[in-house]
């Protein structure tokens, strides 16, 4: 297709050249010879018409002459002055028999017709033609040419004088085809004589073919000119119009006719010729396109399907193409990116399996070797190897430090592996040994061997690091059957071995279950919000002293679409880990202002208490947005009361205590939750603008009069009454124990002894009722 | 009527009817003197000299003379029977000489007058003493003497060839 296309286009081009330059070239040598067959013709007519009118006046001379002889012949003028008629016509006939002129004529001084040899010339006519010869005589040989009847006579005449003129003798003949033929023979001119005279047809008398006479006759009569050329179909002439004679009423023309045919012919082997070497160059550039073409297409098409091959991945056949031209160094060209790419692409492949930095198998040819153990049945161990403190030892010996333990780190695990087994850096500081022919529990003794191996440290430029290595195992065919479910599973041995004093965990079934969940919980807590799953639960809050329930605890609960009711427990750490957890916060602010608004619309003051988790705490955006979101409910800000653990306080104090302090400053309580299980220290809880502690529920559950809980419970109240801290317990589930908070003057108790977290509706009723105190039971 | 110089001399001769004319030829070249009038038909043959018979004019009207080989020589033969006549001289002058007093018609003819006829010039009233009387003809144009044509080249390279030949 390439081929035919660029032959076709290479002899495309050459040939429309090739016909530009003949074309050109004929038209300029047809102008010229038809400049030259015009000039030629009209050269011919002028002498022609030269010749005609010199062989006109010759004829007319000789006439004359023998007129002459004939009227001054003494016995003729002897006939004549007798006016003796048939004497008279017999010398007539006699003279013009002698000079070949058909008509001889005798008028009288007077120009009636005397005597006449003619049967055509008779009186009426000449008494008709009287006016016409009697034209005043011109210089040389007199000459008429006369219409007379249905013919044309070429007529001289001569005085008769005897020695007085006593007669006109005219002599001359009819203008035949013949005559016409004649003077062609001499001129090689077309010759037609056109006498027309008034109101009668004219006469032609024409060497013309038939159909050139016909079609000359009918322009002539259409335009009464006459065209310069005439083309009758057969043959085309170039013409020159001549006026002979003309009188009162008649005139006599001749037209010259030349045929351009005849002199067009002489060209037409020139016209030949050039047809001719139009066609043979067109051949020979044919060819030439041919075979320049080919000389281009063949290697252009070898190199196609060089490039083809190459494209195909097959790099060893160079192209041989031996040529000196540009397609020689394209050739060579070809062959040096077969060689580069063939280099790079060997390069590619090591690099898509292989680690660069520490030249150990990657991921992926990890899994590809594992899949193969799989394939061919062999029992096969992962040991996933991470190394915990990787990121200190990045933060102590600088980007370039990590790398090189990475790499001190690989070169030792390479150092243990046994034939068949491989080592492969997964990414940053996580490596993984595929063990062959190996069970899980060989794999501990390994993983075993290995710790030990690493415990000594690493030596980073002047710095000993001691890497803290976590080893999880996950062994073929025991903990699965592909090789993403097996990685996937030593990966999180691997995490929870960091939770193992050893280090090292073999996976336990049902992880990878439980990681599933939570990689789902968490994915699906970003949306929970905005899809209407959350709500909250209000778990009542009973004030000891006064033994009635004004305030509640807003419990943020999830009903997952799927997974149904999901635990705070479970999902609040997830939220906390992964971020989200100050937008679950921002939500249950909105949501408990939007509920107390709508029960404060119904009567009922309630005051709530919201958990505030430890990223919110280092907002100083919150106290604003808060502030905003109670004018906007137009709730008091003495509704609200938000709990804040110890341990979030602890992490940035400063811009903590700014944060409540604003939050504080909204008029809002602040509760300090969890109370007892953190390491606060007291100066801390003295700078913390709060008005509540909350004794952790693990102090209070079990309470009974002499344990250390009691202790703790009973000193942490009086403490925080001293301190003018209200304290509440929560996790009061016993009848007892709410009787020992409040002989200790605990404020507020909250439990599932007073009631469980209820729905809004649910809460709103169970206010309602009549409180009966289980204290009431107590005592 | 001489033939002198290639031409007739006098140019106009006036003859009462019945009179003989001698044509005696003063050239040394032949002429063939000839007339085709009604008045009087006649020819000469080629003749030198005085030809032997005087030709008799015996009709009245006018004859026109002419040579056969000299076409250019034209002379006028007037035959009248009137009594008395005269050709004028080259300025319009005749006499007649003892014309008895009387009561006359008067004709003339010119060479030059319409269709070569006499025309009547009116009547004289001649008293004892000889009057001159002037009469005008009408319609008569001047009519110069035939001449002898100019030689031709050819005509000229003839006489030169032929005067070589002679000498």
């Amino acid at each position: 297709m390439l081929r035919s296309s660029f032959q076709a286009r290479i002899a495309g081009v050459l040939i429309l050249l090739l016909l530009v330059v003949i074309g050109a070239l004929y038209v300029a040598v047809k102008a010229a010879t038809d400049a030259a067959v015009r000039a030629q013709a009209q050269e011919q007519l002028n002498v022609g018409s030269l010749v005609f009118e010199q062989l006109l006046a010759l004829r007319s001379d000789q006439l004359q002459q023998a007129a002459q002889v004939l009227a001054a012949d003494f016995g003729f003028k002897d006939a004549v002055a007798s006016g003796d008629a048939p004497t008279i016509r017999s010398a007539l006939a006699n003279q013009g028999a002698r000079i070949n002129a058909g008509a001889v004529f005798l008028l009288g001084l007077d120009g009636s017709l005397q005597v006449s040899t003619d049967p055509d010339i008779d009186a009426e006519a000449v008494a008709g033609l009287a006016s016409q010869l009697q034209q005043p005589r011109r210089d040389g040989p007199r000459l008429f040419l006369l219409p007379i009847g249905r013919q044309i006579y070429l007529l001289v005449d001569a005085t008769v004088s005897a020695p007085l003129p006593i007669a006109r003798l005219l002599m001359g003949f009819a203008v035949d085809r013949e005559f016409a033929l004649q003077l062609r023979e001499l001129t090689h001119l077309e010759l037609s004589l056109v006498a027309s005279g008034d109101g009668t047809a004219p006469i032609w008398i024409s060497t013309l073919p038939d159909s050139a006479q016909a079609l000359l006759e009918s322009q002539m009569e259409a335009a009464s000119a006459m065209p310069e050329r005439l083309d009758d179909g057969i043959e085309h002439y170039f013409g020159q119009h001549l006026q002979l004679t003309s009188g009162p009423g008649y005139r006599v023309d001749v037209l010259l006719h030349k045929s351009l045919t005849e002199a067009e012919a002489a060209f037409a082997p020139l016209d030949r010729r050039i047809l001719l070497i139009t066609l043979v160059a067109m051949l020979a550039s044919l060819i030439g396109a041919l075979l320049l073409a080919l000389s281009v297409s063949r290697p252009v098409r070898e190199l196609a399907a060089a490039a083809q091959r190459i494209g195909r991945g097959d790099y060893q056949q160079p192209v041989a193409l031996a040529r000196s031209d540009e397609l020689g160094l394209l050739a060579l060209a070809v062959n040096d990116m077969q060689r580069g790419i063939a280099e790079r692409e060997r390069q590619l492949a090591h690099n898509a399996l292989h680690d660069a930095l520490t030249g150990l198998p990657n991921r992926t040819l990890a899994l590809e070797r594992l899949g193969s153990a799989i394939t061919a049945g062999r029992s096969t161990a992962l040991l996933y190897l991470g190394v915990g403190n990787f990121a200190a030892i990045n933060e102590s010996c600088g980007q370039g430090g990590g790398d090189l333990a990475l790499q001190q780190l690989a070169r030792r695990l390479q150092a243990t592996l046994r034939p068949g087994d491989s080592l492969a850096r997964l990414l940053g500081d996580e490596f993984l040994l595929l063990l062959e022919q190996c069970d899980g529990d060989s794999a501990v003794a390994s993983a075993d061997r290995l710790h030990q191996l690493l415990l000594k440290p690493l030596r980073i430029g002047t710095l000993d690091v001691a890497l803290d290595c976590r080893i999880g195992i996950a062994a073929y065919p025991a903990d699965g059957d592909t090789p993403d479910d097996l990685l996937r599973r030593a990966r999180i041995a691997m995490q929870d071995a960091a939770q193992q004093p050893g280090r090292l965990q073999l996976y336990q079934q049902g992880r990878d279950a439980a990681q599933q969940r939570q990689i789902r919980l968490i994915r699906d807590l970003r949306h929970a919000a905005a899809q209407g799953q959350l709500l909250l639960h209000y778990q009542p809050k009973l004030d000891i002293r006064e033994g009635r329930v004004r305030q509640a605890e807003a419990l943020l609960r999830w009903q997952h679409p799927q997974l149904g009711m999901v635990s705070p427990g479970e999902f609040i750490p997830l939220a906390e880990r992964t971020g989200s957890i100050q937008l679950l916060t921002a939500w249950v602010i909105e949501e408990a202002l939007r509920q107390l608004q709508e029960w404060d619309g119904r009567g009922v003051w309630v005051q709530l208490s919201l958990n505030i988790s430890t990223e919110d705490l280092l907002d100083v955006g919150l106290p604003a947005r808060v502030g905003a979101l109670l004018t906007q409910y137009r709730v008091a800000p003495e509704q609200l009361i938000f709990e804040i653990t110890e341990s979030g306080v602890m992490l940035d104090p400063e811009r903590a205590l700014q944060v409540l302090h604003g939050l504080r400053g909204c008029g809002i309580g602040l509760s300090v939750d969890d109370f007892g299980t953190g390491y606060s220290s007291l100066a801390q809880l003295k700078r913390m603008p709060v008005q509540e502690l909350k004794i952790d529920q693990s102090f209070v559950r079990e309470l009974d009069d002499h344990s250390e809980d009691s202790v703790i419970v009973r000193s942490t109240i009086e403490m925080s009454h001293s301190l003018g801290l209200k304290v509440v317990a929560e996790g009061v589930e016993l009848a007892p124990s709410l009787s020992l908070l409040q002989r200790w003057h605990c404020d507020t108790a909250q439990g599932y002894l007073i009631s469980r977290p209820l729905a809004a509706a649910a809460f709103e009723a169970w206010l309602a009722q009549p409180y009966r105190s289980p204290l009431a039971k107590v005592h | 009527m001489d033939q002198r110089n290639k031409q007739f001399q006098p140019h106009v001769l006036a003859v009462r009817t019945g009179t003989s004319v001698s044509f005696p030829n003063s050239d040394d070249i032949r002429h063939q003197v000839y007339s085709f009038s009604p008045a009087k038909r006649f020819e000469l043959r080629l003749y030198q000299g005085t030809p032997s018979e005087p030709v008799l004019f015996d009709k009245p009207g006018l004859v026109v003379l002419g040579c056969n080989i000299h076409d250019w020589m034209l002379g006028y033969i007037y035959v009248t029977d009137d009594p008395w006549f005269a050709v004028s001289d080259e300025h319009g002058r005749a006499a007649i000489a003892d014309l008895p007093a009387g009561r006359y018609a008067v004709t003339l003819w010119h060479p030059g007058s319409p269709q070569l006829l006499p025309q009547a010039a009116g009547e004289l009233q001649l008293e004892a003493q000889a009057p001159s009387q002037r009469f005008v003809l009408a319609g008569s144009a001047p009519v110069e003497p035939p001449a002898s044509p100019a030689p031709s080249a050819f005509g000229e390279a003839f006489r030169k060839a032929a005067e070589d030949a002679a000498q």
